[in-house]
C-alpha cells in the first residue's frame, strides 16, 4: 500500500500547487487531510525537498507580519508538464484498475 | 531555533521533537537532515504561533507523526536518489593500480601491497580477490616461459619469436583485462 502511495502523493502535492501556489504548512495539512494519502503531515516535508531538488516545484521564503517567514511553494513549467504526464497515465491506469476490480468482486 | 511560543511548555514539546527527529536522522546526509530539520522548525513555529496550550501543541506534533516516520520518510525518499560512492571507488582504482604497478615502484614489496589492498577491499569476491593475486605471477610465468623455450628446447634459435609474442601477449592483455574486470565488478558493487 504504501508504494502505490508514495508513487502518487507526489503528484497530488503538484496537483494542489497546479490550484494555487500553497504556503507549506496549508500544502501539508490540504494533503493531511487525506487519509488515504499520508502517514502524517510531516512525511510530507521530505518528499517536497525531493521536488524542489528535481525542479518540479519553486520556494520562496515570505515575510509575514504575524509571525515567522513562511515557504511558498508554486509549480515550475517542468512540474506542469510532469503532471499533465500523470493525469494521463493515471487516466488510464485507474480505469483498467477499477475494471478489473469490478469484474473481481461480482 | 526560533521560539516557537512564550508559553515555556508549547516550547518544551516543540524542542522535545525536534531533538528526537534530530536523533531519528541521523544516519541520514547532512543536507537532507538539516532542510527536515529548518522545514519542521518553521513548521513548529508556524502552529506554534497559533497554539496557546501545550494540548494543542501536542495535537500538532501528533498531526505532523512521529519523528521516526518523518525520518524514515527522508530516508525512502535519500533512499531514491543513490549517492554515489565516491571513497569507495579511490579505494579500488588504488588497489588495482598499486597491484598493476606497484612492482615497478618498489619491486615485489610494492607489488605484495597491492595484494593486501586487494584482499582488503570489500567489493570483491574470494575469488576474484585470487585471480587478481595470481595474475602478475602468471603473467611473469608466461614471459618467463617465453624467454625460457630456447633454453629448455636445444636447437631453438636464441629468442623464439612466436613464444615471446604469446608471452608479451599473456602480459600485455592478460593484466589489464583482469584490472578492467575488477575495476568493473567493484563498480557494479558500488552502484
Amino acid at each position: 500500500m504504501s508504494e502505490l502511495r508514495r508513487g502518487t502523493v507526489a503528484f497530488c502535492v503538484l496537483a494542489l500547487l497546479a490550484e494555487r501556489e500553497r504556503y507549506a504548512v496549508e500544502l501539508v495539512s490540504d494533503l493531511g487531510a487525506h487519509q488515504a494519502l499520508a502517514a502524517g503531515q510531516g512525511t510530507i516535508y521530505p518528499l517536497l525537498s525531493r521536488l524542489r531538488t528535481d525542479g518540479l516545484v519553486d520556494t520562496t521564503w515570505e515575510e509575514s507580519p504575524s509571525g515567522p517567514p513562511r515557504r511558498y511553494y508554486r509549480l515550475t513549467e517542468a512540474g506542469r508538464g510532469s503532471l499533465a504526464q500523470f493525469r494521463a497515465e493515471w487516466e488510464q491506469v485507474r480505469d483498467a484498475v477499477d475494471h478489473l476490480l469490478t469484474r473481481g468482486s461480482r | 531555533m526560533d521560539r516557537v511560543s512564550e508559553n515555556p511548555a508549547v516550547q518544551a514539546a516543540a524542542e522535545d521533537y525536534l531533538d528526537r527527529l534530530r536523533r531519528a536522522g541521523a544516519d541520514l546526509p547532512d543536507g537532507a537532515r538539516e532542510e527536515l530539520l529548518d522545514n519542521i522548525a518553521h513548521h513548529l513555529a508556524e502552529s506554534g504561533a497559533a497554539v496557546t496550550t501545550e494540548a494543542e501543541m501536542r495535537s500538532a506534533l501528533d498531526e505532523l507523526g512521529a519523528p521516526e516516520e518523518v525520518a524514515a520518510a527522508a530516508r525512502e525518499e535519500a533512499g531514491s536518489r543513490p549517492v554515489r560512492d565516491e571513497s569507495g571507488m579511490v579505494y579500488d582504482v588504488a588497489a588495482v593500480l598499486v597491484l598493476l604497478l606497484g612492482g615497478f615502484v618498489v619491486p615485489v614489496v610494492g607489488w605484495i601491497a597491492g595484494v593486501v589492498m586487494l584482499w582488503a577491499g570489500p567489493r570483491w569476491s574470494w575469488s576474484q580477490k585470487v585471480l587478481g593475486t595470481l595474475a602478475w605471477p602468471l603473467a611473469a610465468l608466461a614471459a618467463g616461459g617465453g624467454l625460457a623455450v630456447p633454453v629448455l628446447v636445444p636447437g631453438r634459435p636464441a629468442v623464439s619469436g612466436p613464444a615471446l609474442v604469446a608471452a608479451g601477449l599473456v602480459v600485455l592483455a592478460g593484466l589489464p583485462a583482469v584490472c578492467v574486470h575488477l575495476l568493473r565488478s567493484a563498480s557494479r558493487q558500488r552502484s
